[in-house]
């Protein structure tokens, strides 16, 4: 038991104004690096992960029409992104919801790591989460569905897989400011997620969609993504050529979520 | 200069008032119990010194910086434990530990604060496989693993059984023997006894006491009369002022006087003469709970 009487020894008892020198800190590589270490260990260990983002692409493949056995570009391209997407926006933000609502947000928030390094640890782990899911979605479809995949496929599919994951998982950190507790997240994503991605066309050609909604969704980032897939699934290797307006539209998506997250995030919860 | 510097603090929540004008300083190297029931403004007062919220009025300086605005290199200094238990499920309790000590510049060795907080052989275990508990021991070492100057423990053995609990004693006695500075808040008033150098009690938002524990105690309060009753004893026999006293299962008599021998008299009178053994009778200064009772029953009449 301590003597209550007893004085502070300052021979003991740091200097309270001393301050560590700030370069020993950990710097901007490592802490990032573990970051993406950290989250992709909650990613893996989330079973939304496997269920959303290859369990779902891959049994709706199966359910999928084939000529002579094989897969059309189109219709691999629509499941991918569909596994990329829900784990994009889906999982990532729910995740993070419920992390700001079980206080897990703010008690990072008490430690020497910058904000910065936690949104970018978390949107890199997420959108490489989400290039293995669609990686392992057109395997399946190549080894199981014959689907065609040109030689000159993959770089095409990184970027535009990657482009479409981060923008997706910007609108979701934006958006997550705006939902106000954890039971509350799938829904409310749900309902901004479904609609965007069946007109869209992510199971096939979405029939009978109004013709003046044909025209906004190429600038949601839904369509986009899917037709930069589609494209760059069709790619021969022989000349490559980018989908610009696709990709372009996807660059402003996620540029613009991503200055939105950063002004809109927030490390406590909606009641503190 | 103090580790922690409060002056004229005050915080209103639209017309309500959680702190009003409250004033103190923790020196460093200190350990300071913050008491006060529900809503009286302890985790107010805390979330301002922690950096998660600004005060209405009035300053507050923690390690020379007001924490509001206080950077990387402040909160490197500083280790905290909320009220409610806050961890990734999904983690280990190693890697959960591994992953904060990353973020500090001297952080303490994950081997050492899993002796400390007596997790080793769980090391292994996901979060959200231990009990309750344990995920609060967890809490407590993400709390100290960077070594921290100043340490805020919001009700940190709040779970714990009886013995999670002088564990936990034991080792924020070992941080502050390091010279480590402690506030801490706690509903239990033998943990304020055991650790704190001094106590301050808040009651709807003032600081109504500022003193060391046997300053407390020693306030003007009556002395305690304890002693536990055999079962079967004639408590309806007892005299007026001792039944009043008497537990509501007549198990225990409790009873502060400040005529000690005539009171003493009357009990001794009364066993006399129904052959009861006062077996475990204690007569002493009153705890830290009754004189913090007696505080709050003077400052908030409801609470009596």
């Amino acid at each position: 038991m301590p003597d209550p009487t007893r004085s502070p020894d300052p021979t003991r008892s740091p200097d309270p104004t001393r301050s560590p020198d700030p370069n020993r800190l950990p710097g901007p590589w490592p802490t990032l690096t573990a970051q993406v270490r950290y989250q992709l260990l909650l990613l893996g260990r989330n079973p939304n992960t496997l269920v959303a983002g290859v369990l779902l692409p891959v049994l709706l493949l199966s359910l999928t029409g084939t000529h002579g056995g094989r897969v059309a570009a189109a219709a691999l391209a629509g499941r991918v992104v569909l596994g990329v997407t829900l784990i994009a926006y889906l999982t990532h933000t729910v995740g993070l919801v419920a992390a700001r609502e079980a206080g897990v947000l703010k008690r990072w928030r008490a430690t020497p790591l910058p904000r910065w390094a936690y949104l970018a640890g978390r949107l890199c782990a997420t959108v490489a989460m989400a290039l293995a899911s669609g990686a392992v979605t057109v395997g399946v479809g190549m080894v199981a569905y014959h689907a065609r995949v040109g030689p000159g496929a993959a770089l095409g599919l990184v970027v535009a897989l990657g482009l479409g994951a981060l923008a997706w998982a910007g609108v979701g950190t934006a958006v997550s400011a705006f939902i106000p507790s954890a039971p509350a997240a799938q829904p409310l994503l749900s309902l901004s997620y479904f609609p965007v991605m069946l007109l869209s066309g992510v199971l096939g050609t979405a029939g009978g969609v109004p013709g003046w909604l044909t025209g906004p969704m190429g600038w949601l980032p839904g369509r986009p993504t899917i037709d930069a897939v589609t494209h760059a699934l069709a790619a021969t290797g022989a000349a490559p050529s980018v989908p610009v307006h696709d990709l372009a539209v996807l660059a402003a998506w996620a540029a613009g979520a991503l200055l939105a997250s950063v002004h809109l995030f927030r490390w406590t919860p909606a009641a503190a | 200069m103090s580790a922690v510097a409060v002056e004229h603090l005050s915080r209103r929540y639209g017309g309500l008032a959680a702190l009003e004008d409250v004033s103190f300083e923790v020196a460093a190297g200190q350990v300071v119990a913050l008491l006060g029931p529900n809503g009286a403004g302890k985790t107010t007062t805390m979330e301002i010194l922690e950096g998660y919220q600004a005060p209405s009025g009035g300053t507050a300086r923690v390690l020379g910086e007001d924490p509001a605005c206080a950077g990387r290199a402040w909160r490197a200094r500083v280790g905290l434990v909320l009220q409610s238990t806050c961890l990734d499920p999904q983690l280990t309790v190693v890697e959960a530990l591994g992953i904060f000590a990353g973020l500090f510049p001297r952080p303490r060795p994950v081997a050492e604060v899993l002796e400390l907080i007596d997790l080793t052989d769980e090391a292994g275990t996901r979060v959200g496989r231990l009990s309750g508990g344990q995920q609060r021991r967890v809490d407590v070492g993400l709390g100290i693993v960077g070594q921290p100057e100043l340490l805020f423990l919001d009700e940190p053995t709040t779970g714990l059984d009886p013995a999670a609990r002088r564990q936990a004693w034991t080792t924020i006695e070992g941080l502050t023997a390091a010279g480590t500075t402690v506030l801490l808040t706690t509903h239990y008033l033998e943990e304020a006894q055991r650790l704190a150098d001094r106590v301050l009690v808040l009651a709807h938002g003032r600081l109504v006491a500022d003193a060391r524990p046997e300053q407390l105690r020693r306030r003007g309060a009556p002395t305690v009369i304890r002693v536990p009753l055999p079962p079967g004893a004639p408590i309806a026999d007892l005299p007026p002022t001792l039944a009043a006293a008497a537990g509501p299962d007549g198990g225990r008599l409790v009873v502060r006087t400040a005529e000690v021998t005539a009171t003493l008299d009357a009990l001794v009178g009364w066993a006399r003469r129904h052959q009861v053994e006062l077996a475990g009778l204690e007569v002493g200064p009153p705890s830290l709970e009754d004189a913090y009772l007696a505080l709050l029953e003077e400052e908030v009449p409801s609470h009596a």
